[in-house]
């Protein structure tokens, strides 16, 4: 076991405990702030969305109902990246570096 | 030569003239300020004219010449920038209300190093607010007002460089230094039938710039040649103590006689017949010197999902301050209104997880593109959207059908270029895009000069309007 990749990648032929929830099957989304996107099918937002949408009345209390709406609209979109990004919790491993791991200068 | 000849000549056929003495820099400095207040509003391509810089720069670069110091080959030709890169003399804006009064006492990086090339500074060019990091969906996303194309200002100029693809599709000036996080480049040089050309990440400092997302913004030019954009790029290329990301790394170069290059696969699904019909011509233009193979397929994603979630998490901290003082409502767009508060509500572990999987799709990405000089397909599925219609509403039959190299290329920080290759409908220019490997610019620039020597479309020129 030359490296902490190595090791890990033998140790992960062990099961893991916890069950993954599956993807959702909204189309994929894709994003571009250059670019327009296109935008979900409006849907009511889930409460997960409008309790985090809810800060937003901190900074702008002249914020609507239907602007806090559109913001947890948005904010579910969002989280639907988390869902793509890790299907089923088998694309990434508990090994996988990010792309900008850290490093201690010499 | 007209003036106008003059005025829509690519930089370096102005650097010839320059050294010819057929012109000097304060003339083509006055002619461009000229056109740039004629036209400038009316393409909703200008923030701020900066006469006095311009001329006092445009009488040292004379005077440098006539001494016989000539600093390079940009010496004495006039530009202007994207108003996200700070320049001393003028706001620096971002293109948006919040802050319209913002001023920078210094030059970025880039601007420094075209004013030590003898680069004449014109102007700080309208852009879309905040590079659309907000979420816009509507040309109206400006406090200077839509950008306008000079093919037809019925129609956008294509964002967030709305500036910079307008202004020097229109001639108003020699060339211009745009941004790209995610098509910010590419899409206004094929709106505005312009040579726009997205470095490597790390090729050129940001120093002095709009930050957005810091792991994939990138400076690069806007020009009315590829040959253009090659010189541009070797000026303000470079490694530079104010951005670490920046990087002296040497230009990959053209590998065999004929260039080798792939098609991507279903590149032209839901897209316009005319976009298709001209790229299609073009392949056989690059048939004619390239080695092109069909059916590239670039490695499964989510290429969308993964920028999205790292993008949120780097848009949301970088403006945090704007979202937190509640002043989104200043925005121009009714969506960025609200759109810090969506990217302010992602969480920590998506944009985690979206640098872990990044890694693994730009690993995959650069193998795949390896044995390859470019990549190509067309730039976009349709031509400019319409003035006054949300985007998504403008073609809803063409959009979001094609597969498309965006995000998988800002992700990976690998240079793409776009070109004109005609004119589809309405009479709106197309574009050809070219997708190179890391540090391969001149490979693409070389390939699309080639191709503009053997078409001609990037000398193509909008009839332009003044209205007041």
């Amino acid at each position: 076991m030359s490296t902490r990749k190595s090791f890990l990648t033998a140790a992960a032929s062990l099961p893991i405990a916890a069950a993954v929830p599956a993807a959702a099957s909204t189309p994929a989304p894709t994003a571009s702030p250059a670019m327009p996107t296109p935008k979900p099918t409006p849907k009511p937002p889930s409460d997960a969305a409008k309790g985090l949408a809810e800060i937003a009345r901190a900074f702008d209390p002249n914020l609507t109902d239907k602007n806090i709406d559109d913001i947890a609209g948005g904010i579910d979109y969002n989280l639907s990246f988390g869902k793509r990004i890790n299907p089923k919790g088998r694309a990434l491993k508990n090994w996988d570096e990010p792309v900008t791991p850290f490093s201690v200068p010499e | 030569m007209t003036q106008e000849d003059l005025a829509f000549s690519d930089a370096l056929a102005l650097s010839a003239l320059l050294k010819k003495k057929a012109v000097s820099s304060v003339e083509l400095t006055n002619l461009y300020l000229s056109r740039l207040e004629k036209y400038g509003k009316t393409y909703g391509a200008v923030v701020t004219i900066m006469h006095d810089r311009a001329l006092r720069e445009a009488r040292a670069a004379d005077k440098e010449r006539a001494a016989g110091n000539v600093r390079s080959v940009l010496h004495g030709v006039p530009y202007g920038v994207k108003d996200l890169l700070a320049a001393a003399g003028a706001p620096t804006t971002w293109g948006a209300a919040p802050y319209r009064n913002q001023v920078f006492d210094f030059d970025g990086t880039v601007v420094k190093k075209l004013k030590s090339a003898g680069a004449v500074l014109l102007a700080k060019l309208a852009m879309v607010e905040l590079a659309g990091g907000f979420g816009y969906n509507d040309a109206d996303a400006s406090f200077t007002g839509p950008g306008r194309s000079p093919w037809n200002r019925d129609y956008w100029s294509g964002g967030s460089s709305s500036g910079p693809g307008a202004a020097t599709s229109a001639g108003l000036v020699g060339f211009s230094i745009g941004s790209e996080t995610n098509g910010s480049i590419m899409v206004p040089a094929a709106f505005c039938g312009v040579s726009g050309l997205r470095p490597t990440y790390g090729r050129v400092s940001r120093h002095g710039a709009m930050a957005l997302m810091w792991s994939s913004d990138k400076l690069g030019p806007i020009c009315r040649s590829a040959r253009d954009a090659q010189a541009v790029l070797e000026v303000v290329a470079g490694k530079d103590p104010n951005d670490p990301t920046a990087r002296d790394v040497a230009f990959k170069t053209i590998r065999a006689r004929r260039p080798k290059i792939a098609v991507m696969k279903d590149s032209t699904a839901k897209t316009m017949p005319e976009i298709v019909k001209n790229f299609n011509a073009s392949l056989r233009v690059l048939e004619s010197f390239c080695d092109v193979v069909h059916d590239f397929e670039i490695p499964k994603g989510p290429y969308g999902s993964v920028f999205g979630a790292i993008f949120n998490g780097e848009c949301a901290s970088a403006f945090r301050d704007l979202i937190e003082s509640g002043r989104s409502r200043e925005l121009q767009s009714v969506d960025d209104r609200i759109g810090g508060y969506q990217v302010y509500g992602s969480l920590a572990v998506d944009f985690v997880d979206g640098q872990r999987r990044r890694a693994q799709l730009n690993e995959a990405l650069y193998k795949a593109i390896e044995p390859y000089d470019a990549i190509v397909y067309p730039t976009l599925s349709t031509v400019a959207y319409p003035v006054g219609i949300p985007f998504d509403k403008a073609y809803p039959d063409k959009w979001g059908g094609k597969v498309e190299l965006g995000s998988p290329g800002n992700l990976a920080g690998l240079p793409s270029l776009s070109v004109p290759n005609g004119l589809g409908m309405h009479h709106l220019p197309s574009g050809l895009a070219f997708m190179g490997r890391a540090w391969g610019e001149k490979q693409l620039t070389a390939i699309a000069s080639e191709y503009q020597a053997r078409t001609k479309f990037h000398l193509m020129r909008p009839h332009l309007v003044s209205v007041d």
